[in-house]
């Protein structure tokens, strides 16, 4: 799988290519695309201090005086870049209808220029000339003292010295030799090695990059260009969390104080039920007192009933059936006495236990009558009134 | 303009404070919802406590009903004072025991307390006497009679009888 691949246009299309053999590749398993800087113009500005989000708007001001295209058909990305306490700004231009193509061409993957691989490395290095050596063009980014900050490009001449010699040109000369870095392919490194060896005295350093090394390094999309902008949202996703939080947090506590007013209803019924509960217990509570009150009464007046003399010689009628004659008989109050002539008193004595009316029963006095099977007895006790 | 640290910082301050506020509210409510749950539970248990004990409405109504039948017609069987007095109540008696052919021998008011009692000392016929005791056991109104002595040794069927009798009343208050 390639990482990185090349557009490149032929027959009037763009096609991609692999950076390994050059040749069109028709697989999609790449991971990102490398445009052409031909099609794009790169402007290095300084920039004032700013916040950030005002740097666009400056940004876009400061094209019409850097582009000569139509602002209408123009598109830009940039990218920020600090060098030697210096903030610049490098602004990548080019035509809508150039970036439509690649986008239809990416079909959404990641897009970059060579500016993104040589990003990576300027902490490595302060000064620096940075030489992208594509199979069609070289770019070339310098990051040289007294402020030179440029990006330039040129097309691949038939021989690698003649580029060279040109090349040069471009740098040009300074006091303090700067560091020379190459992204190349792996094919054209030990050819670029010998060029670059042959310019010595002109660099300090020397270093080779092969270029999906340097795309390795670049595994974040901020680093990308031209990405296709998302609808601008009115709540920032960061904040969307927050505002979520919130939303859950008033939703639950109105949801609780919900709960809480559902008890109170219901307290508040229950109240009013027991209100109402208790008023109909007390008029029951009244309806049974005067129920105990007319039950106390009727218990006083049945205390008065008179005991009947009547019944009393009714029970002692039934008792004494055995042929028994009462000779007297006394009633004071609930005490009785009895003077009777019988066969069997004693036999009597069991028939009184028999007897709710009568208590404390006692055989007093037995007296045989002699030529008599009779006896004359006495027998006294108490009724039982209730 | 705020830099990244103040508005970071303004963001942890204005979470604390929403923090602070949910908080003081749900303690509150909290509070209270814990203060309706021990009213409710108590409200609960009292109605519970009332609805074990009492018998129905109608049940108690009834009772009442039957008890108030009852006591008027117990207290129907009472005097009012001024319904009678000893002297028509003896003349009564008296001519209970002459209508059973009973002789009277002697007969007096005896005091008793705050009672007026009249005693009889009569003689006759034993089932007449019975029979006089019966009418006593049936009058629609309480004639007392806390004293009777029969004597049946004479034979024959007749009695010598002391009975001291007297009459229950009430008051009109108590009707």
């Amino acid at each position: 799988m390639n990482g990185l691949v090349y557009a490149k246009k032929h027959s009037g299309s763009y096609g991609l290519f692999s950076f390994a053999d050059q040749r069109e590749q028709t697989a999609t398993d790449y991971q990102a695309l490398l445009m052409s800087r031909l099609d794009f113009d790169v402007k290095v500005t300084e920039l004032p201090r700013l916040p950030a989000r005002e740097v666009e708007g400056f940004l876009q001001y400061r094209i019409r005086s850097l582009y000569p295209g139509h602002p209408e058909e123009t598109v830009f990305d940039y990218r920020m870049l600090t060098y030697r306490n210096m903030r610049y700004a490098v602004i990548f231009l080019a035509h809508k209808g150039v970036l439509e193509e690649y986008h239809a061409l990416a079909g959404g993957k990641p897009m970059l220029l060579p500016f993104n691989l040589f990003m990576p490395y300027f902490a490595r290095y302060q000064d620096a000339v940075y030489f992208f050596w594509h199979p069609d063009w070289i770019e070339l980014f310098l990051l040289q003292p007294g402020g030179v900050v440029s990006s330039l490009v040129l097309r691949r001449g038939r021989a690698m010295a003649g580029d060279f010699s040109r090349l040069r040109t471009m740098i040009g000369e300074t006091e303090q030799k700067p560091n020379w870095v190459f992204l190349c392919t792996d094919r054209e490194e030990g050819q670029l090695r010998l060029q670059a060896e042959r310019q010595a005295g002109h660099y300090q350093t020397l270093d080779f990059v092969p270029i999906q090394s340097a795309f390795q390094r670049t595994q974040k999309k901020r680093q990308y260009l031209f990405r296709e902008k998302k609808k601008k949202r009115i709540v920032p996703p960061r904040l969307r969390i927050q505002l979520f939080l919130f939303v859950v947090l008033l939703l639950g506590s109105l949801l609780f104080r919900k709960s809480v007013g559902r008890l109170e209803g219901y307290a508040g019924r229950l109240h009013a039920n027991l209100g109402s509960f208790e008023q109909s217990t007390a008029q029951l509570v009244s309806l049974r007192t005067e129920g105990e009150a007319l039950e106390e009464q009727l218990g006083d007046l049945l205390k008065r009933r008179p005991i009947d003399p009547y019944r009393v010689l009714g029970e002692l009628k039934d008792v004494m059936d055995d042929g028994s004659t009462i000779q007297s008989f006394i009633l004071e109050t609930d005490l009785f006495q009895i003077e009777a002539l019988g066969p069997n008193p004693l036999l009597l004595m069991e028939k009184f236990k028999d007897r709710d009316l009568f208590r404390d029963v006692k055989l007093m006095q037995i007296v045989p009558v002699s030529g008599s099977a009779n006896e004359l007895f006495r027998i006294t006790g108490r009724l039982d009134v209730k | 303009m705020l830099n990244k640290r103040e508005r970071l910082l303004l963001n942890v301050l204005v979470w604390v404070a929403i923090a602070a506020v949910f908080g003081v509210f749900t303690f509150f409510e909290g509070m209270k919802r814990i203060e309706l749950r021990e009213r409710i539970a108590l409200i609960e248990e009292q109605m519970r406590r009332l609805q074990v004990k009492l018998p129905s409405r109608a049940e108690l109504s009834e009772t009442k009903k039957h008890l108030q039948v009852e006591l008027k017609g117990l207290q129907s069987r009472f005097y009012l004072e001024e319904q009678m007095d000893p002297y028509q109540f003896g003349s009564v008696i008296r001519e209970l025991l002459v209508h059973e052919g009973l002789s009277i021998k002697r007969y007096q008011t005896l005091e008793v307390g705050e009672d007026t009692l009249l005693e009889f000392s009569v003689s006759g016929d034993a089932l007449g006497f019975f029979r006089f005791l019966e009418k006593i056991s049936r009058s629609e109104k309480f004639w007392s009679v806390p004293f009777v002595s029969i004597n049946a040794r004479g034979g024959a069927g007749r009695i010598d009888s002391v009975v001291r009798i007297g009459y229950e009343t009430i008051g009109s208050s108590d009707r």
